[in-house]
């Protein structure tokens, strides 16, 4: 058969696969095995594909990311520094309309810094900032919006695991994709607080009156350090070039879980249950990578994403167009798939094309980690909001609630990702290009 | 975990034994994650403060994620933490509950027979590595045999398969019951 066909029906067939809801590292990995054997003719080959990839495509080097920064991740979430950021964020923005809801958003910011799972924010601040903010007074469809909103600075802010996944994708530099990630991760921010500071002016009655720190707030100040010591840690090491991502990751993960003891926070149990959930992501992610890698190669093999690039170039759309369309596509997937498994399925078929167009890379990924991460928040499958409506299921909070509170956020996210698109300084700045 | 283990005590015996095995390889994966770390935080420090890396971490990183990841994979996927977009899978269960247990039972056999097929494509490479004594590493400097890091993937992907059947087992019970 015409090999670029076979490419084709794959593709289907992966999309097939993973709506039906297969494991995506077996769809992908299966289809991928049965196109190698259609386009050759030999199954043989077909096997050494799938042999190799199992062999060689996660044992480098740079693997050893994936579990120090979700231990990391994971140990910063157990230790209580997320509430310990908003507790002393908060404080300072009581007396501000809408104060509390810019709170939850810096201390995302702050805390994302911290760690590379918007699932782990969103739970946190879910507990947190969501009680804090009704009890005083701020509409409730408000104060989860907020918190699912601003859980995806999780992932965009450096550490982040989809950056790390598309840099392992792409084969390109963890560490500038991270601090690519700067740029975009405060501007989303910033966005947001305009957004909310401009809601507190034109609605006042959405929000709490201005009011003091209520009783029992006991949280000393200092308790912030840590969590900024470990942000300048992780990111200056990488920035200044002292450690590598792995590294990074190692020293970090250390740091927090050394931290978690010393507070007395993580107890023997909690970190052993901390461990394993760490060796459990690890294993599903990683496990992905190798089925996206029987996957990419295959695609190598048929000749698709060569002909995808002939078409999108010969189409004239240039740079700025490609991208709309391919952040639209992806905002498409993400109603329904998780963020991974776009990223696997669409960025082999489309890092060609931004190559040819000139298109720096990091600006692409962050491109491409924003507009996947629009679909946590969108229906009818969005995962951050599915976290908070599971978070607070006791408080009787409908699904559609979180869905229309975290509406304006996904738009103002939609927003960024175009600003994105044709500024792509706010990526590319912090690493002089 | 122990809770885990003794509460499928109703179930099958393969189903026990499955568990005792993957809790096992679990916790050598888990306990190679902490080593991990401290081996690079180790490094780091010997680097930076004595000026004396520890040789061949590089390499052992490499393939600790190997042994890591598929040691780890099958009770990753008992514990239903393997990744898949289910939403859809859940909708169709809600309204027809046979055919969503149907459509499930189909995505843990195509699991399980890429599993095996996983197991079967590594093997020769296990025997060939054996037999010829591959090393990694840098002669002198630090090497390792590369052979037992491709059984641990044999020996993981076997494992998987197992999960795989097991659930699968578990779908076509309920799909009968049903």
């Amino acid at each position: 058969m015409d090999p670029i066909t076979v490419g084709y029906l794959s593709l289907v067939a992966i999309g097939i696969a993973i709506y039906a809801g297969l494991h995506v590292a077996i769809a992908l990995a299966g289809v991928s095995l049965f196109g190698v054997w259609a386009i050759t003719g030999k199954l043989k080959l077909a096997m050494n594909f799938v042999a190799l990839a199992a062999t060689d495509s996660i044992a480098d080097y740079t693997f050893g990311v994936v579990p120090l920064f979700v231990l990391m991740g994971l140990a910063v979430s157990e230790s209580g520094m997320g509430r310990d950021t908003f507790a002393v964020i908060s404080r300072g923005l009581r007396r501000w309309r809408g104060g509390l809801g810019v709170a939850t958003v810096l201390s995302n910011a702050v805390f994302a810094a911290i760690t590379g799972i918007s699932i782990a924010s969103a739970a946190v601040f879910s507990k947190v900032a969501v009680p804090e903010m009704v009890r005083a007074g701020t509409k409730r469809s408000i104060a989860v919006g907020v918190v699912a909103g601003s859980s995806v600075l999780g992932m965009l802010i450096p550490p982040s695991l989809l950056l790390i996944l598309f840099a392992i994708l792409t084969d390109s530099s963890i560490g500038d994709l991270f601090i690519g990630g700067v740029g975009p991760g405060l501007l989303l921010a910033g966005a947001y607080i305009l957004y909310l500071s401009g809601l507190g002016v034109a609605r006042p009655q959405y929000f709490e009156g201005i009011n003091p720190a209520e009783e029992g707030d006991r949280t000393p100040t200092w308790t912030i350090l840590p969590v900024l010591g470990l942000a300048t840690l992780v990111l200056s090491g990488i920035y200044l070039g002292f450690f590598t991502p792995t590294e990074a990751g190692a020293v970090g993960a250390a740091a927090a879980v050394i931290i978690g003891i010393v507070l007395r926070r993580i107890g023997a149990r909690a970190a052993w249950r901390i461990a394993v959930q760490t060796g459990h992501i690890t294993a599903a992610v990683c496990f992905l990578i190798i089925g996206a890698s029987i996957y990419s190669r295959m695609l190598a093999f048929s000749g698709l994403p060569a002909s995808i690039t002939e078409a999108a170039i010969g189409s004239g759309i240039g740079p700025v167009g490609f991208l709309m369309l391919f952040a639209g596509l992806l905002v498409l997937l993400g109603t329904v798939l998780d963020s991974s498994s776009i990223m696997l399925v669409t960025v082999p078929l489309a890092y060609p094309v931004t190559q040819q167009m000139g298109i720096d890379i990091v600006h692409f990924g962050l491109i491409t980690v924003l507009a996947v991460e629009v679909g946590l928040l969108t229906p009818p499958l969005g995962l951050s909001v599915f976290v908070v409506h599971a978070t607070l299921k006791d408080t009787g909070i409908t699904l559609g609630e979180v869905f229309r509170g975290a509406a304006p956020f996904a738009l103002i996210m939609t927003l960024t990702l175009v600003a994105l698109i044709l500024i792509p300084q706010i990526a590319t700045g912090l690493l002089g290009r | 975990m122990t809770q885990d283990i003794t509460r499928v005590g109703a179930r099958g015996r393969l189903d026990q034994v499955a568990d005792v095995v993957m809790g096992t390889a679990n916790v050598v994966a888990t306990l190679w994650i902490l080593w991990l770390m401290v081996l690079i935080v180790a490094d780091v420090l010997g680097r930076e403060t004595l000026g004396r890396p520890i040789a061949g971490v590089p390499e052992m990183v490499k393939y600790s994620i190997v042994g890591i990841v598929f040691l780890q994979i099958a009770h990753t996927h008992r514990k239903g933490e393997m990744i898949r977009s289910d939403g859809i899978l859940g909708m169709v269960r809600r309204r027809w509950p046979t055919a969503g247990l149907t459509l499930d039972l189909i995505a843990q056999l195509c699991g399980a027979a890429f599993a095996l097929t996983l197991a079967w494509a590594v093997w020769p490479k296990v025997v060939r590595a054996y037999e010829r004594g591959e090393m990694e590493g840098v002669q002198g400097h630090f090497t390792l045999p590369v052979w037992p890091f491709l059984f641990l993937i044999v020996l993981g992907s076997i494992l998987l398969a197992l999960s795989f059947l097991l659930t699968a087992a578990t779908c076509f019970k309920e799909h009968r019951n049903a």
